[in-house]
C-alpha cells in the first residue's frame, strides 16, 4: 500500500498530505514536492494531446532508493501524488491506477460539499495514516481549518542526507 | 580515476587540455593575473588551415586523471605552462630544475611545455630558449598572448603528427592495444594473435583516432572514426570502449549540432567572433563536408587512411534524437565498470546538457536521477558540496527548479555536517538563500498579506528555521530575528501552540541582544531583506477614529453652515456616490478633530496566540498634521475574542490628518503596520480634519454627579449628569462651577435651558436662569387630585415621578473661534421627585366678608416621616406618617382678571383649551403664593411647599374670585362689610352705594332697592320695619352705565326711628341688563348698622 498520498491544487501546494510513517512525515512533504517538477514536465508535454483523449494517469514520475512516486492529473489540473514503497513489487500499475481512481472519487465528493471552499485544505476524517487501508479515504469532511491535523515534525533529511541539528530546541 | 569534473560539457571533447601551474613561491594574485591572460587564448585558428583549435586551460589537474588520457585524449593534459617568479640569476638553475620536476608529473603525455619567469633581469635572459621566456615583471608581459599562440601551434605539431602517425598505420603493422589503467592486469596473458585481439586493437585505436581528429578541428573526419569504431568494438564486445567510441560520436554530433556550445557560458564564448548564426556555422565549418560512411571501406583488417572515399552515403552526423539513444548506450557500456564511474557520471552531465539544450526535460532528468546513483567512493565533505551543488544546477538548467532547490538545500546543510571541522555557516546560508524561489518562498511579507497562505507550509518553514539558525552561527542576529519574525508573522497558522511558544521564545531571546527594526536589511549576497511588521500580533479587525467626545466636540457656527454644504452634486442624496466603495477608507470623516486635544482611535484586536501576549508601545502611524502619539502598552489574554484598544494622541497643528497605521513592539521587534497592507480591516475612514484649539471647560457641580443618564430620546449627548431625589414641593440649589481647563482663552459663553417633556404629564414650575454662573432649579411637581381613597389610603403613595432637563453651556475662544467653532457643555439634570403632601379635596366657604372666603383643603402625608404644614398666617398642622387632615385657611378674594390675560402674541394662535389651562395654572401659582402653604419633615430637616394648582374646581375657583364688579356700600362715609357701623337713632345715616366695575365691558345701568330687616337669630328675618325705619328719600337706587374701570355711586340716606341692630338687604331689580351678567357679580356686602340711642 502506499506510504503517501497528496493531494496538489492546481497552483501547486498541497491541498492534502498524509503518509503513512508519520515520524518523518517531512521526507514526504520534500519528495512530493520534487515530484511536482515532474508532474509538471509531463503535463506540459501532455498539452498538445487532445482533451478527451488525455490520460489522467502520469505514470511513474520517479523512483528513488526506497520509493516509487507515481502521479495522477484530473482535468482541472489537481494533481493526486502517491509514494508507494518501491520494495512492494506486488503493487501493479493497474492497482495503481485504481488506487488513484478512488482518490479522484473521493476527491470529487470534497468537492460537491457545499461547505468546501474549493482551495481551502481538506482534512480526512478517518484517522487513516495508521489504517492498513491507507489510502482508501473513505470519508472526507473537508474543514476550513487552516492548519493541518498532524503537522510534520523537523525529522532528518530526506534520502539520509546530513540534517541540521534541531532547530529551536538546540537553542 | 576518482576526480569528476562535473563542468564537463561535450564540447570539451575537441580541447587540449593545458595545465597552467605555479612554481615556487607565487603569489595568487600574480598567477591568475597571468592565468587569465593566458586562458584567453583558447581558440585558435591554425595556419595554413581552416582548422580551430580549442584548449581547455586547468591550474590544477589530478595526475591519476590524466592516466585515462589514452581512452579520451581531452583528459590527457598535452601542454605545460608554468609560471615562477626568480629574481636572480643564482636562482635560476634551481627554479629550472623545478620546471623539470614538474614535467615529469605529466611527462608521459605532454606535447610540449612552457616555463615563464618573471623577474629575472640579465644575461641569462639573454639565451634564445623556446621553452622558457622571461618577463621582468608581471605588469610588463605583453607577448604572454603571442607565446601561448606559439606555444598551441607547436602542440598542434604533435598533434597533427600523432593523428596522421595513428591514422596512417599501415595495416599490417601490429597495433598496439590501447588500455585504461585498471584493464592493464587484465591484459596479462591474453593471446594477442587472436582476432578478438586484433579486433580491439583495432577498434580502440580507431576511437583514439577519431579523438584525435576531433582535438585537431577534423569533425567530420573524427565522425567516420567513431562510426567504425562503433562497429569493431560492437563485435567484439568490447563495452567500455564500445561506451568511450559512442560518446565521442555523441560529442562530435554535438559540436555539429549546436555550436553554441551546452556548456553555458564557456560555450558561447567560443563563437563570439562569428557573427554567423548556428545554422550557417554548422554548413561553413571547417572542414565540413558532407563526409559519408560507406561501410565497404571498412575493412577488418585495417584502417583505411582516405577518409574521402567515404563521401556520399549516408550522414555521419547523428540526428539529435540519437545523440540521446547514444549516450544512454555509452553510459549503460559504462555502468558495466565499477572503475568507469568518473566516465559514466561526466556523461551523464554531458547527456543532460545536450537534453537542456534539446528541451527535453524528462529525458534529462532520468540522466540526472541515474547521474545522483552512482556511488564513486567515499567522497570527501568538500566533494560532496560540489556534487549536490552541480546537481541542483543542473536541475535548475533543466527547469526543475525545486528538485534543484531540494539538492541545492542538501549541500548547504552538507556546509555545516557534523563532520567538517570548521563548518561554512556563511556558505550554508547563502546556498540557502538561493533555494527560495524553488520553495516559492519570497521574504517580503507583502507577498504572504493577500489572502491564506498557499504553499508548502511545512517544508518552507524547515528552510526558515535553517535560515534563522545559520544567520544566527553566521554571527549576524539581525538577520536571524528578521527570518524568525517573518516565520512567526507568514507560518502562524501553521506553528503549533507548542511551536508558537518555542518560536516567541527564542525570538524574545534573539531580540533583547539585537532588537528588530524597520530597516531593510541588506544580505551578504547584495539583496535586501524587507522588513516584517507583525500585523497578526495582535490581529487587527476595525480601525475607527472616535469622535471627541460630546462636551469637546467642536461644532460650527450655525451662519457659516452654508458653507458646509457639498457643491458637487445637485442632488441631495445620489446612491450611486454612496456605495463608491474605492473611497471608503480614504473617505473623509464627517467629524472634527481639535488642536491640542487628546484624540483617539479604536482598534479592534485579537490575540491569536495561546498565550498571553504584550505588545507595548503601541501608538498611531499618521501623516498630514504634526501628531504626537501617545503609545500604549497592553496585555491580551491568551486566544482573545475581539478587544477593543484605544490609542490615542494630540493634534499639534491643523489640516486634514490621515491615519496610516499603527506601531507595535511585540516579542521586542517594532513594526510599523500599514492599514493598506492589512487584510481584512474594516475601517470606516481614516481621515479626519483637525481644526484650530479652542478652550475646554470643565464643568463641576455642589451636587454629586451620577451616573444615570437622560432618556435616550434627549436627543443631546450629555457629559455630566447630576441627579437629585426631591420631596415634591422640595426645593434645591444647585451651584455650577465652570473652570477652562484649555490653553486657548475662553471669548463667549452663552447659557440656555431645556426641560425635557415627559410622559407623565408632570410639569415643571420655575425654571429660571438668574445668572450663567448661578441656576436655580425649582422643580414642582403637581399631581391630580388622588380620588379620597375609601381605606384612608390614597393611591399609589410610592408612585415616583422624574423630571429631567438640560443646561447648554455653549462657548467657544482662541483660533477655533475665529474660524467659528464652538463646543457645547451639557449638564443633565434629572430629578426624581417623591410624593409629600398631598390636597386631596379642596373646598370653600364663604367668610363674613365678601372678599374673603375660606378655603378648606385636606391635606394628606405621603411620607413615611411625621411632617407639619403651615400656611401663611395659620398655625402649623402636624401630620403623622399617611395621616389626613382639613386645614381651613381665610383667604382674601383674588381678583384673577387683573393678571394678563392671554397676551396678545400667543392669544391668536392657542386654542381656547389651552389658554384655559394657562389661565388655571396662573391662578394656581396666584393662589400658592398667596396661601404659602408649607410642609416641613422635622426628622429629614427637609421642607418644601405645596400646591393648589390642578387642585382646583371651577367653584371653587369662582368662589375664590372677587367679583369684576365690586361693590362698597358706605354708611357715613365708613366702609361696612362685615362690622356694624354705629348710628344714632334720629339720626339721618348716609348710605352710599359705589360700583367700581373692573370687567372688560361696560356694565348698568342698574335699579337696586334697599330693604331693611331685622335678624330674629332663629331663621325669622322680619322684613316689616316701616314703623322702624324710615327712607330719606327713595328706597330704591339708580345707578348709571359704568364703563370698564369705571366707577359709580348713588346716595341715599337712611333715619332708624328705634335701637336696635338693623341689616339692608340690597336687592337688584330684575331687568334685561343684569340678566347677562351671572349672579355672582352681584354680590353685595350685607349691611350690618346698629342703631344706639341718642342720648348715649
Amino acid at each position: 500500500m502506499a506510504v503517501c498520498v497528496a493531494v496538489i491544487a492546481k497552483e501547486n501546494y498541497p491541498l492534502y498530505i498524509r503518509s503513512a510513517p508519520t515520524e518523518n512525515e517531512l521526507k514526504f512533504h520534500y519528495m512530493v514536492h520534487t515530484s511536482l517538477d515532474v508532474v509538471d514536465e509531463k503535463i506540459s508535454a501532455m498539452g498538445k494531446a487532445l482533451v478527451d483523449q488525455r490520460e489522467l494517469y502520469l505514470g511513474l514520475l520517479y523512483p528513488t532508493e526506497d520509493y516509487k512516486v507515481y502521479g495522477y492529473v484530473t482535468n482541472s489540473k489537481v494533481k493526486f501524488v502517491m509514494v508507494v514503497d518501491s520494495s512492494n513489487t506486488a503493487l501493479r500499475d493497474n492497482e495503481i491506477r485504481s488506487m488513484f481512481r478512488k482518490l479522484h472519487n473521493s476527491y470529487t465528493d470534497v468537492m460537491c460539499n457545499p461547505f468546501y471552499n474549493p482551495g481551502d485544505r481538506i482534512q480526512s476524517s478517518g484517522s487513516d495514516a495508521a489504517e492498513p487501508g491507507f489510502p482508501v479515504i473513505t470519508t472526507w469532511i473537508p474543514t476550513c481549518e487552516k492548519r493541518m491535523g498532524g503537522r510534520p515534525g523537523h525529522g532528518p533529511c530526506p534520502l539520509g542526507f546530513p540534517r541540521m541539528p534541531r532547530p529551536l530546541t538546540a537553542w | 580515476m576518482s576526480v569528476p569534473d562535473y563542468m564537463q560539457c561535450a564540447e570539451d571533447h575537441q580541447t587540449l587540455l593545458v595545465v597552467v601551474q605555479p612554481v615556487g613561491i607565487v603569489s595568487e594574485e600574480n598567477f591568475f593575473r597571468i592565468y587569465k591572460r593566458i586562458s584567453s587564448v583558447s581558440q585558435i585558428s591554425v595556419r595554413d588551415s581552416q582548422r580551430v583549435l580549442y584548449i581547455r586551460y586547468r591550474h590544477h589537474y589530478p595526475p591519476e586523471n590524466n592516466e585515462w588520457g589514452d581512452f579520451q585524449t581531452h583528459r590527457k593534459v598535452v601542454g605545460l605552462i608554468t609560471i615562477t617568479d626568480c629574481f636572480s640569476a643564482k636562482d635560476w638553475p634551481q627554479t629550472f630544475e623545478k620546471f623539470h620536476v614538474q614535467k615529469e608529473i605529466y611527462g608521459s603525455t605532454l606535447y610540449d611545455s612552457r616555463l615563464f619567469v618573471f623577474g629575472l633581469q640579465g644575461e641569462i635572459t639573454e639565451q634564445p630558449r623556446t621553452d622558457v621566456a622571461f618577463y621582468p615583471n608581471y605588469e610588463d608581459c605583453e607577448a604572454v598572448e603571442k607565446r601561448i599562440e606559439d606555444f598551441i601551434e607547436s602542440l598542434f605539431i604533435v598533434l597533427e603528427s600523432k593523428r596522421l602517425d595513428r591514422a596512417t598505420d599501415k595495416s599490417g603493422d601490429k597495433i598496439p592495444l590501447l588500455c585504461v589503467p585498471f584493464e592493464k592486469k587484465d591484459f596479462v596473458g591474453l593471446d594477442t594473435d587472436s582476432r578478438h585481439y586484433k579486433k580491439r586493437c583495432q577498434g580502440r585505436m580507431r576511437k583514439h583516432v577519431g579523438d584525435l581528429c576531433l582535438q585537431a578541428g577534423m569533425l567530420q573526419d573524427s565522425l567516420v572514426h567513431y562510426h567504425m569504431s562503433v562497429e569493431l568494438l560492437r563485435s567484439v564486445n568490447d563495452f567500455l570502449w564500445l561506451g568511450a567510441a559512442l560518446e565521442g560520436l555523441c560529442s562530435a554530433s554535438v559540436i555539429c549540432h549546436y555550436p553554441g556550445g551546452t556548456g553555458g557560458k564557456t560555450g558561447a564564448r567560443r563563437f563570439q567572433g562569428s557573427s554567423l548564426p548556428a545554422e550557417a556555422a554548422n554548413r561553413h565549418r571547417p572542414g565540413a563536408q558532407e563526409v559519408l560512411i560507406d561501410p565497404g571501406a571498412l575493412t577488418t583488417n585495417g584502417i583505411n587512411p582516405d577518409t574521402s572515399a567515404e563521401i556520399g552515403r549516408a550522414k555521419n552526423c547523428l540526428s539529435p534524437e540519437d545523440i540521446i539513444d547514444k549516450y544512454k548506450e555509452a553510459i549503460s557500456y559504462y555502468s558495466k565498470y565499477k572503475n568507469a564511474g568518473v566516465i559514466e557520471l561526466e556523461a551523464c552531465v554531458k547527456a543532460v546538457r545536450v537534453l537542456a539544450i534539446q528541451k527535453r526535460s524528462m529525458d534529462a532528468s532520468e540522466f540526472l536521477q541515474n547521474a545522483v546513483y552512482i556511488n564513486l567512493r567515499q567522497l570527501s565533505e568538500e566533494e560532496k558540496i560540489q556534487r549536490y551543488s552541480i546537481l541542483s544546477e543542473l536541475y535548475e538548467l533543466i527547469g526543475f527548479h525545486r528538485k534543484s532547490a531540494f539538492f541545492k538545500r542538501v549541500a548547504a546543510m552538507q556546509c555545516v555536517a557534523p563532520s567538517i571541522s570548521e563548518p561554512g555557516w556563511r556558505a550554508c546560508y547563502k546556498l540557502l538563500l538561493e533555494t527560495l524561489p524553488g520553495y516559492s518562498l519570497s521574504l517580503d511579507p507583502k507577498d504572504f498579506s493577500r489572502g491564506t497562505h498557499r504553499g508548502w507550509a511545512a517544508v518552507q518553514m524547515r528552510l526558515l528555521h535553517e535560515l534563522v539558525y545559520a544567520s544566527r552561527r553566521m554571527g549576524n542576529p539581525a538577520l536571524s530575528v528578521r527570518h524568525l519574525s517573518f516565520l512567526l508573522q507568514t507560518m502562524l497558522d501553521f506553528l503549533s501552540d507548542q511551536e508558537k511558544k518555542d518560536v516567541t521564545q527564542s525570538l524574545e531571546n534573539y531580540t533583547c541582544k539585537c532588537p528588530g527594526t524597520m530597516e531593510l536589511l541588506t544580505l551578504p549576497g547584495g539583496p535586501t531583506l524587507p522588513p516584517v511588521p507583525f500585523t497578526k500580533l495582535p490581529i487587527v479587525r476595525r480601525v475607527k477614529l472616535l469622535n471627541l467626545p460630546a462636551s469637546l466636540r467642536p461644532q460650527k457656527m450655525k451662519s457659516l453652515l452654508g458653507q458646509n454644504v457639498s457643491t458637487k452634486s445637485p442632488f441631495i442624496y445620489s446612491p450611486i456616490i454612496a456605495h463608491n466603495r474605492g473611497e471608503e477608507r480614504n473617505k473623509k470623516i464627517d467629524f472634527q478633530w481639535v488642536q491640542g486635544d487628546v484624540c483617539e482611535v479604536q482598534l479592534m484586536v485579537y490575540n491569536p496566540m495561546p498565550f498571553e501576549l504584550r505588545v507595548e508601545n503601541m501608538g498611531l502611524l499618521t501623516s498630514g498634521v504634526d501628531f504626537e502619539s501617545l503609545p500604549a502598552a497592553l496585555s491580551l489574554p491568551a486566544e482573545s475574542g475581539l478587544y477593543p484598544v484605544t490609542l490615542v494622541g494630540v493634534p499639534q497643528t491643523t489640516g486634514m490628518i490621515t491615519v496610516n497605521g499603527y506601531h507595535t513592539t511585540v516579542f521586542g521587534v517594532f513594526s510599523d503596520c500599514l492599514l493598506d497592507n492589512l487584510p481584512g480591516v474594516k475601517t470606516s475612514g481614516s481621515t479626519v480634519e483637525v481644526i484650530p484649539a479652542l478652550p475646554r471647560l470643565q464643568i463641576s457641580t455642589s451636587l454629586p454627579r451620577s451616573a444615570h443618564s437622560l432618556q435616550p430620546s434627549s436627543g443631546d449627548e450629555i457629559s455630566t449628569n447630576v441627579s437629585v431625589q426631591l420631596y415634591n414641593g422640595e426645593a434645591q440649589q444647585l451651584v455650577i462651577q465652570l473652570e477652562n481647563i484649555g490653553t486657548e482663552p475662553l471669548e463667549t459663553l452663552e447659557v440656555t435651558s431645556r426641560l425635557l417633556t415627559t410622559k407623565d404629564g408632570i410639569s415643571v414650575s420655575g425654571f429660571p436662569l438668574c445668572s450663567p454662573f448661578r441656576q436655580v432649579v425649582r422643580p414642582r411637581v403637581e399631581s391630580k387630585p388622588v380620588n379620597a381613597p375609601e381605606g384612608g389610603k390614597p393611591g399609589d403613595p410610592s408612585h415616583m415621578k422624574t423630571l429631567e432637563a438640560i443646561l447648554n453651556f455653549k462657548y467657544s475662544g482662541g483660533p477655533g473661534h475665529a474660524e467659528g467653532y464652538y463646543r457645547n457643555l451639557s449638564l443633565g439634570l434629572h430629578v426624581e421627585a417623591e410624593p409629600s403632601v398631598f390636597f386631596t379635596r379642596v373646598t370653600t366657604l364663604p367668610a363674613t366678608s365678601t372678599r374673603q372666603c375660606h378655603l378648606l383643603l385636606d391635606i394628606f402625608n405621603s411620607t413615611e416621616h411625621e411632617l407639619t404644614v403651615s400656611a401663611r398666617g395659620n398655625e402649623e398642622l402636624i401630620l403623622h406618617a399617611g395621616e389626613c387632615q382639613r386645614m381651613a385657611i381665610q383667604v382674601d378674594k383674588f381678583s384673577f382678571e387683573s393678571f394678563p390675560e392671554s397676551p396678545g402674541e400667543k392669544g391668536q394662535l392657542a386654542n381656547p383649551k389651552q389658554l384655559e389651562e394657562e389661565r388655571q395654572e396662573a391662578r394656581g401659582l396666584e393662589i400658592d403664593s398667596k396661601l404659602d402653604v408649607h410642609w416641613r419633615i422635622p426628622s429629614l430637616k427637609r421642607t418644601g411647599e405645596a400646591s393648589v394648582e390642578g387642585l382646583l374646581s371651577q367653584l371653587v375657583l369662582e368662589h375664590l374670585q372677587l367679583a369684576p364688579l365690586q361693590w362698597d356700600v358706605l354708611v357715613d362715609g365708613q366702609p361696612c362689610d362685615c362690622e356694624a357701623a354705629a348710628c344714632r337713632v334720629g339720626d339721618p345715616v348716609r348710605l352710599e352705594v359705589r360700583l367700581t366695575n373692573q370687567s372688560p365691558r361696560s356694565v348698568g345701568p342698574f335699579a337696586l332697592t334697599v330693604a331693611p330687616f331685622q335678624d330674629h337669630q332663629n331663621g325669622v328675618h322680619n322684613y316689616d320695619l316701616h314703623d322702624a325705619v324710615s327712607f330719606v328719600g327713595s328706597s330704591t337706587f339708580y345707578l348709571d352705565a359704568v364703563q370698564p374701570s369705571g366707577q359709580s355711586a348713588c346716595l341715599g340716606a337712611l333715619l332708624f326711628l328705634y335701637t336696635g341692630d338693623f341689616f339692608l338687604h340690597i336687592h337688584f331689580h330684575q331687568d334685561s341688563a343684569s340678566k347677562e351678567l351671572p349672579p355672582s357679580w352681584f354680590c353685595l356686602p350685607s349691611v350690618h348698622v346698629r342703631a344706639l340711642d341718642a342720648q348715649a
